[in-house]
């Protein structure tokens, strides 16, 4: 069984008097100790679909239909706590997760003390915890850095903080929300080789949600394209990026820049509007190259096509399907 | 071919000072002794991280700042002898698009209004030239009158090129222009910035941290870390022969999604480099502090910025 399982999920925002939807039968699993990545461009409902996982939808959110299970505990019903406890998550930009008014240390004592009490730990002990988890994040070194304020850290430093507070949990998952968007190259990729030792010393899942298709190539194992709040294309993240199905996951794949220069970029001709958010037909449509006439009236179920990939297009079924 | 610009040894030391009487503490060299020339016609890289320096070149480009040394020279002439009229006629021919569109248009003028502005300045017939621009960029005659806010990312940096190209620049500066949008927005925006060279023969001088954009956009290229410049050269020279370990790094550093790429990556930078804390105002190379080769001589000379033939300048002492 997979240790998150999200089935069906529909969710829409309450806007002006009107229901936006943002997600539409949203199906995602992750085993354990797997990496997942999570990609799709701005508003395609990457960080939403997280945020339902993690409970921290706002208060005009409806979730119409749909179940989210994490190891058989139903995270959309009381009693969810046990299972969000065992869950965590670092967001994008760590200056505003962290307190600036507080030094680190302080700031992890306060997570040990409060949301993670065990009763009669003393401070001596919460510190031994403190340490092995920067010391996880290599940031400990004789213990400086708890006493230092969150601005007189760099911005890898400041996500090296958020990652070892995340693991104070002692987390089975880990949900990692454009963890190094703010960051440069050189300390993007020393934060991604980071999380990925952590997932293989702790036997922890990892879903990396991100808009770069590199890094999700770099690092998970398998891959789920987002397009207007629905997964166009899910799979095994090599097969994803060398056959990809869908004719949104090739666009995105043309349109990236390469370092290989001899590969050009293309871009997706048109541009996503507010109507293929809310139609009932492919939310594709109006882009595709591969558009035909039961595209602009029925939606495309997600079929699974042979080695684990799948797709949400009738003009893959046609050519798969049989 | 003729240069346009010629940046000969600029320095640029911004200083700290705090506290009530704002006493002088110290001193940031955000641009230290770089030298770089851009021809006539091509797209210029100026690539580098967070605080390397790459933007106060671009406010220097565009005499925001004076240099504290060092002269920039724009056909010919030196920009810090320039009088009012000069400067007002260089700010014709010189144009620029910034990195946030959001922040970089009047949320309370329409696009009309907008693209209208810049040659309201030099009293120029705006009737046509409005349409002429839209045009330009791909954008129909409906965006006149819409706001910046209904517009989006990828249509409102569209509307910042249409007002920077609406006087006929000679020169566009472009700092990070795709780096608040996603990646298929990207591509076009690129794709037009290309189109657009080829008919009117602009030269780009483009700041960015993405090596692979480069990779695709530029002619030549200025690698540079805390100010001083590392290398510079054909990017095509610099991707397939890069000699500066810092431009090692950062091409290894590079998430990629396809085998191809995977040959451009070097292959000799060790994985889990520590960064060791150096001070940059002694002499020594800026990147000794994350350096695998590093040397004695590297913690006492600042190497120069040395040209290896085929114009491919780099600045180490192993290179």
């Amino acid at each position: 069984m997979a240790l998150l399982e999200i089935d069906d999920l529909v969710l829409k925002v309450r806007s002006e008097g009107r229901l936006m939807p943002i997600l539409e039968s949203v199906s995602l699993n992750i085993e354990k100790s797997e990496t997942v990545a999570i990609v799709g461009e701005t508003g395609s409902g990457k960080t939403m679909t997280a945020k339902t996982v993690m409970g921290l939808l706002p208060k005009t959110a409806i979730i119409e239909r749909g179940k989210v299970t994490f190891d058989g505990i139903d995270l959309l019903k009381n009693g969810s706590s046990e299972g969000r406890k065992r869950i965590a998550m670092i967001f994008q930009n760590p200056m505003s997760s962290i307190n600036p008014l507080f030094r680190v240390g302080e700031q992890m004592q306060d997570v040990l003390k409060w949301s993670l009490r065990r009763e009669g730990e003393t401070k001596v002990e919460r510190d031994k915890r403190i340490e092995a988890a920067l010391e996880s994040v290599k940031l400990y070194s004789g213990g400086q850095i708890l006493g230092m304020y969150p601005f007189q850290l760099s911005g890898g430093m400041r996500q090296r903080v958020m990652i070892a507070m995340a693991l104070l949990r002692e987390p089975e998952l880990l949900i990692a929300d454009e963890p190094t968007t703010a960051l440069d190259v050189t300390t993007q990729k020393e934060i991604l080789d980071l999380l990925l030792d952590l997932t293989r010393e702790r036997q922890m899942s990892l879903i990396l949600i991100t808009h770069s298709l590199g890094i999700a190539h770099e690092t998970s194992k398998r891959t789920y394209v987002m397009y207007a709040g629905r997964v166009v294309e899910y799979g095994d993240t090599v097969r994803v990026f060398e056959g990809p199905l869908h004719p949104y996951s090739q666009g995105l794949i043309s349109s990236i820049p390469s370092l290989d220069r001899s590969r050009g970029m293309e871009a997706i001709p048109g541009e996503i509007s507010q109507a293929d958010r809310e139609t009932a037909a492919c939310c594709f449509m109006s882009r595709c190259p591969y558009v035909q006439d039961r595209c602009r009236t029925s939606r495309p179920p997600l079929k699974e096509y042979g080695q684990a990939q799948g797709a949400a297009c009738f003009v893959v079924d046609d050519k798969m399907g049989r | 071919m003729e240069s346009i610009y010629q940046l000969e040894n600029v320095t640029k030391i911004f200083e700290v000072r705090t506290g009530f009487v704002k006493k002088r503490v110290g001193e940031v060299r955000a641009v230290d002794d770089v030298s770089f020339d851009i021809k006539k016609g091509e797209t210029f890289g100026v690539i580098g991280e967070t605080g390397s320096g790459k933007t106060t070149i671009a406010k220097m480009m565009l005499l925001v700042y004076k240099p504290d040394s060092g002269r920039i020279i724009y056909e010919g002439r030196d920009t810090s002898g320039f009088t009012p009229k000069d400067k007002k006629n260089y700010r014709r021919n010189v144009q620029t698009v910034f990195q946030d569109p959001t922040s970089s248009l009047n949320p309370r003028r329409n696009v009309k209004a907008i693209l209208e502005a810049p040659l309201a300045i030099f009293h120029e017939e705006s009737k046509d030239r409005v349409h002429e621009v839209l045009k330009l960029v791909n954008l129909s005659d409906d965006y006149l009158y819409r706001y910046p806010h209904t517009l989006s990312g990828g249509e409102k940096q569209r509307v910042a090129i249409a007002r920077a190209l609406a006087l006929n620049p000679r020169m566009m500066i472009l700092d990070e222009p795709t780096s608040a949008l996603d990646v298929s927005v990207q591509a076009k925006i690129i794709a037009l910035l290309k189109n657009l060279k080829r008919t009117t023969n602009i030269t780009y001088a483009f700041i960015s941290h993405d090596l692979s954009l480069v990779a695709n956009f530029c002619d030549r290229l200025l690698v540079i870390l805390n100010g001083r410049a590392c290398e510079m050269g054909d990017t095509e020279e610099i991707f397939r022969n890069p000699l500066h370990p810092y431009t090692r790094l950062l091409l290894s550093s590079v998430p990629i999604v396809s085998e191809s790429e995977e040959r451009v990556r070097p292959k000799d930078v060790p994985r889990g480099l520590a960064e060791t804390l150096v001070d940059l105002k002694s002499a020594g190379c800026v990147f000794r502090g994350r350096c695998w080769l590093k040397q004695e001589i590297c913690q006492t000379k600042t190497p120069e910025l040395i040209d290896k033939g085929n114009g491919h300048w780099v600045a180490c002492h192993f290179a």
